[in-house]
């Protein structure tokens, strides 16, 4: 386990310096290559970029009644593996600071707001980002990525190796490839395209979910619904396809294929498959419609 | 009997991968040596309970970032007292206990569900004992009432901590949750025995305890 002394804690890095109605932020510190930072509080932007640089960068402005806590851990002499930082605003305050954090690509950064656009590129460490409204877009590759929003917008656009986005009603964008993606949504809208994924789970309650997107040899791809329609564009992948509504009605547009009566007469099954099936699809909705399209 | 079937070559004969006449050579053997016979009956018999196991046995997502997030925690940099006053007053640390506590809850509430989706599978293929199928299902309902009205108090507690804005949607989507378990459950009344309806209804547990997880470390840090 790795702890960082208190006592070594070098917060007079830290300044702020006043500006007129704001005030500036300006941390600099050398750190290692995977240096674990967290950052959060009332902030309403923040941009997390990676470079390849061994020094953490932390700039901005915040309003003037904010405070910026915390600060870099380790010695003065060595490169710190660790940083915490805490935005302090009072209660009655909106949050409008807008800070820039450029740490290096392995870092893992761990951020949360209440409303706020987070922005992240270049990060080949981990991720892991937590919003109640605004937006989170990540490019890249982050080798963990972990978004949780309430109602904010999430975009991700890259390949991380493992991936899990929960909102209630913020809507979910994935473009790109990744080997375990798990998707969780109340009423957002779902849509995943490009690249390929080996083991895909995607819920929703009332969110319809579009998945256009490569499923891996031997891969599998759940996707389960209440009332929110699903759309599968199979495109040429080999897939072998199980479809079950209970009330909904399930189109296939990729063969010739019919739809059954669902047990006891209602909803309908589909059972499919396409290529030498070394994949595997199960989609179910309660209520909503099904859609295999190419 | 000396001379008997060595081990790759009972399990080729149980894989079926044997040329013909290895094979009836093989069974021949088997059938004169009592040894070669047992051996036989139980690398079948394995073969057989394995085929009858789940194909998949997921973990649940929830678990491994609760794991995560316990490990990241004891990674950050801790300040010294008075360094950070607002996150004293405020509430924004989550402690280690409160980290267990939602990982308890949330290993029980899975367990539940687990429960509740293998019971369904299984009702797939006893559709003859649905009153069975419901009684599982109660109890499992039961666990999951117990585990939401835990967080629900904690979400009480943590009520002032919250803005307006962000209670109005969470009620929001826990209604719309509400909404799908209530519709799901009535279906799976009438048809217990509905494999996919089960992990339907599962899967909406599983959103709500979630989000009422999620709401209650908004607060934390």
């Amino acid at each position: 386990m790795m702890r960082i002394p208190v006592l070594a804690l070098i917060l007079s890095c830290t300044t702020v310096a006043p500006l007129a109605a704001q005030q500036k932020v300006d941390v600099r510190r050398a750190v290692t290559r995977d240096v674990y930072v967290r950052l959060n509080g009332a902030f309403s932007s923040l941009k997390v970029r990676g470079w390849d640089k061994d020094s953490l960068l932390l700039t901005g402005t915040l309003p003037k009644d904010a405070r910026l806590e915390g600060g870099v851990g380790g010695t003065s002499t060595a490169p710190a593996t660790g940083a915490k930082f805490y935005v302090e605003a009072p209660a009655t305050m909106n949050a409008t600071g807008s800070l820039e954090l450029y740490v290096p690509a392995g870092a893992t950064v761990w951020a949360k707001s209440g409303s706020a656009t987070i922005d992240v590129t270049g990060i080949t460490g981990g991720l892991d980002l937590n919003v109640v409204g605004g937006a989170i877009a990540v490019n890249g590759n982050p080798r963990e990525l972990n978004i949780e929003s309430m109602d904010g917008v999430v975009g991700v656009v890259g390949a991380p190796t493992w991936m899990r986005i929960k909102t209630a009603s913020g809507n979910i964008a994935v473009n790109g490839s990744c080997t375990d993606l798990g998707i969780t949504t109340v009423s957002g809208i779902v849509t995943v395209r490009d690249g390929s994924f080996e083991r895909t789970r995607i819920e929703s309650v009332t969110g319809n979910v579009t998945f256009g997107a490569g499923v891996s040899r031997a891969g599998t791809l759940l996707i389960d619904s209440h009332s929110g329609t699903i759309e599968l564009q199979i495109g040429k992948a080999s897939l072998d396809i199980e479809a079950t509504t209970i009330t909904g009605s399930i189109t296939n547009s990729v063969t010739t294929r019919r739809p059954t009566p669902g047990r006891e007469g209602r909803g309908e099954e589909l059972t499919l498959s396409l290529g030498s099936g070394e994949a595997r699809a199960t989609l179910r909705s309660f209520k909503g419609n099904i859609k295999l399209t190419r | 009997m000396t001379n008997h079937l060595t081990w790759e070559t009972l399990n080729d004969l149980v894989d079926g991968v044997l040329s013909a006449e290895a094979k009836a050579a093989a069974e021949a053997h088997a059938e004169a040596c009592a040894t070669c016979a047992t051996a036989l009956a139980e690398l079948r018999a394995t073969v057989s309970d394995a085929r009858a196991l789940p194909d998949r046995v997921s973990p649940p997502d929830e678990l491994w970032t609760d794991i995560r997030a316990t490990i990241e925690a004891s990674k950050v940099a801790h300040l010294p007292p008075g360094t950070s006053p607002g996150a004293a007053t405020r509430g924004w640390w989550v402690t280690p206990r409160q980290l267990a506590a939602a990982a308890v809850v949330l290993m029980v509430a899975t367990a539940s569900l687990t429960g509740v989706v293998m019971n369904s599978r299984s009702s797939s293929t006893m559709a003859a004992r649905p009153q069975a199928v419901t009684v599982a299902w109660q109890t499992s309902e039961k666990a999951f009432q117990e585990n939401v009205l835990q967080l629900r108090q904690q979400l009480e507690m943590l009520h002032d901590h919250l803005s307006p804005g962000t209670l109005v949607k969470v009620e929001r989507a826990l209604a719309t949750i509400d909404l799908a378990i209530a519709e799901g459950r009535e279906a799976l009344l009438r048809d217990p025995a509905n494999a996919a309806l089960s992990e339907l209804l599962a899967s909406n547990y599983r959103q709500k305890i979630e989000l009422l997880r999620r709401v209650t470390q908004l607060t934390s840090s």
